[in-house]
């Protein structure tokens, strides 16, 4: 089940031309015996330094869980496996001393509900110098508070000396999601992971956090990786794109072709499904059938059954993803391993 | 934590602010279908007002509609647009009084809906109908599908029995499966969901229905059976929606017009078209600009507006124009008056001292 596209090299110390993040065979599996289900099943995915990927889907696709087992904030009881690696160093079966280490130094968080993800009865300045005195005990505390100010100052938070004594319920959702990014970055992470940052938002603010995303993604020269289920964020934020469908990346393409040609029928009759203020003539087609089902998991590709391409070997292999890094699909038909059903012909259910 | 509590204020109170000399926007255009409107609304204005906390001397009014007037015709599909917070559902919900407006005029069919008795409006009800946007906390979690579709049904006063046969068809309409009339909400996906409470309201034939937010909770691949359902339930019924949301691409898709609101006041409202391809309030060219579009080349070339701030509070909103604070266009007089929604040259009226290019 698990699919390897390319051997990986072996991994040493790090080097240069090392991509900073690898995922291989990366599974996640909830709950045990009769009502185990795997989420994830097998992604590869690789990240260069500063180089910015977007991770789309559907709810159950898995982008997030996926993301969630890179720093291991998975819930209790799911299970890893495969292979994460940061730099060269595995991260999966890290203790949780050394975890601890690699989140908020190395790699950054941004959840989609700014509200629950800070906490209600700390100041603001509490929790942004917490996070900044954890990964540099050596700074004083007139220091420390000095970096506080400055990071509010860098998600540009309006008086942020004052703001610092500010209680998350005084602040609004932009503002509250602009202190957790301040927190993400405060010990200049390589890599920032962003579930879903604005979806809680309306759209101007959207507009503001994910220009205030782009620009510090840029001065910062960090990674991003953003999970979104609108692909009109994506279109706007990313340079690569990953779509993926019931626990797989199905597509993994740069922006601009994924958007220009995208070849997975998934992607495809996701890109049709949202109606187009620059296209007012397009019709919204959808998706006929129902959500695939992982449990048990399907044998062939879980996007068979919906699949206006599927031949008889679609509902039988699952498809690998194949290709060079920034044109891979996973499609028996579309990667031209299966001919296609002839015109006339009735493709199979 | 703020309580809300209905104001002691009578219905039919004529609104001191907006004196009956002021034309009303939507009246007196011509509209798609013809002759008078179906739904007709004046100077609606809904006020809450909140709890006084302890120590604080007087009871605080939060103005969340604001004098909004605006027309829907049979058969029309009229969109209301807007951030959290600018009063688009509670408008929704005057309009079949689940919120009781403070003052203003709601006329359906030429009668004031204001002015009805609980019986008389029970029985209007049967004519204007609303989904909501949680198909979770929407649908009584203990009672059967049939039971949930009947109901409207049997409040307006049909036979039990009858309204119970009618239901498989219903379920048909709304591409369900009638064997599973006997289900429980909780064994529905959440675009199924909707599908029941759209069926919900078409129980009683309606001629309005208020979707307010119905696709907000849905996936994109779900939003698009649900879009293309009620196009094809508001063409084949001749069905008129107010479709309350805050995305505009949606909006442009099924609405023939558009009102785009900013706390509590229509800043631009006209064909869908017109309003949201050439927008003339700079708020609606705001909104237009920060929707994302699926195009990275679009993205890339995009002028970028980006509002300075967010919303101000409706409880102390910005003296003139509401929008000046966040305006990049805004002059002196912006601060001082309040831009009146009239045509301005634009073709639909705008409330903007500046659009029009004057």
């Amino acid at each position: 089940m698990v699919s390897v596209a390319a051997t990986a090299p072996a991994h040493g110390a790090p080097r240069a031309g090392e991509p900073l993040l690898e995922v291989r065979g990366l599974t996640v599996s909830i709950g045990r015996g009769p009502d185990a289900l795997t989420a994830v099943r097998g992604i590869d995915l690789t990240l260069q330094r500063g180089e910015s990927l977007g991770l789309v889907g559907e709810s159950g696709a898995g982008k997030s869980l996926s993301m969630l087992s890179v720093t291991s904030l998975l819930p209790r009881g799911a299970r890893v496996g495969g292979s994460v690696r940061l730099e060269g160093r595995e991260l999966i079966g890290l203790r949780s001393r050394e975890l601890r280490r690699v989140r908020g130094a190395e790699i950054g968080m941004v959840f989609q509900d700014p509200m629950t993800s800070l906490n209600p009865v700390f100041t603001i300045g509490r929790q942004v110098e917490e996070a900044i005195r954890i990964h540099q005990p050596g700074l004083s505390r007139s220091e420390v508070a000095k970096a506080a100010v400055a990071l509010l100052a860098a998600v540009a938070i309006p008086a942020p000396r004052e703001r610092l004594h500010s209680y998350p319920f005084e602040l609004s959702g932009g503002m509250r999601q602009r202190v957790m990014i301040a927190i993400a970055i405060a010990n200049n992470p390589k890599l920032l992971i962003a579930d879903e940052p604005t979806t809680a938002l309306d759209v101007t603010i959207q507009a503001q956090i994910l220009d205030l995303l782009r620009r510090l993604a840029a001065e910062r020269e960090m990674a991003l990786v953003l999970i979104t289920h609108d692909l009109g964020v994506i279109a706007g934020m990313v340079d690569r794109v990953a779509v993926m469908y019931a626990g797989r990346v199905v597509e993994e393409r740069t922006t601009a072709e994924l958007f220009a040609s995208p070849r997975h029928p998934y992607t495809k009759a996701l890109l049709s499904c949202i109606p187009r203020a620059d296209r007012p003539d397009a019709r919204v087609l959808g998706i006929p059938g129902s959500p695939a089902t992982l449990r048990p998991p399907p044998p062939g590709c879980a996007f068979a059954p919906r699949c206006p391409d599927a031949v008889d070997a679609c509902h039988e292999v699952d498809p690998a993803l194949e290709g060079e890094p920034g044109a891979r699909i996973a499609c028996l038909v579309a990667s031209g391993r299966v001919a296609a059903t002839r015109p006339g012909e009735p493709g199979p259910r | 934590m703020t309580a809300f509590e209905t104001p002691a204020v009578p219905a039919l109170v004529p609104d001191p602010r907006s004196p009956g000399a002021a034309p009303s926007p939507a009246a007196g255009r011509e509209r798609p279908s013809g002759g008078t409107p179906l739904l007709s609304v004046r100077h609606l204005v809904k006020e809450f007002t909140l709890r006084s906390h302890a120590g604080e001397l007087r009871k605080r009014v939060l103005r969340a509609v604001d004098d909004v007037s605006f027309d829907l015709g049979a058969g029309e599909v009229l969109g209301l647009v807007g951030e959290s917070g600018c009063g688009k559902s509670t408008t929704g919900r005057c309009l079949l009084r689940l919120v009781e407006p403070t003052s203003g005029e709601v006329r359906y069919k030429g009668e004031d809906l204001l002015a009805k008795g609980r019986t008389e409006m029970r029985r209007l009800r049967r004519e204007l109908q609303i989904v909501f946007q949680d198909p979770y906390s929407s649908l009584h979690p203990r009672r059967r599908i049939r039971d949930i579709i009947a109901e409207p049904m049997i409040v307006q006063g049909t036979e039990p029995r009858r309204a119970l046969a009618a239901v498989p068809e219903l379920m048909r309409t709304v591409q369900l499966d009638p064997r599973r009339a006997g289900a429980y909400p909780h064994e529905f996906s959440g675009g199924q969901r909707q599908r029941i409470g759209i069926a919900r309201a078409l129980s009683v034939r309606p001629e309005v229905i208020v979707l307010d937010e119905p696709l907000s909770a849905l996936d994109v691949s779900v939003q698009a059976d649900i879009i293309n359902l009620l196009q094809r339930l508001q063409q084949e019924m001749g069905l008129a929606f107010l479709f309350i949301s805050h995305n505009l691409s949606v909006v442009q898709y099924l609405a023939d017009e558009v009102g785009v609101m900013y706390l509590g006041q229509i800043v631009e409202i006209g064909p869908a078209r017109e309003v949201l391809a050439a927008p003339a309030h700079p708020y609606t060219q705001a909104l237009m600009s920060a929707a994302p579009v699926p195009d990275p080349e679009a993205e890339r070339r995009k002028e970028r507006i980006v509002l300075r701030g967010e919303v101000p509070s409706a409880l102390d909103p910005p003296s003139g124009c509401r929008f000046h604070p966040r305006c990049w266009m805004a002059q002196e007089i912006c601060r001082t008056e309040t831009p009146r929604l009239v045509e301005r040259g634009n073709g639909h009226p705008v409330a903007c001292h500046f659009a029009g290019g004057a």
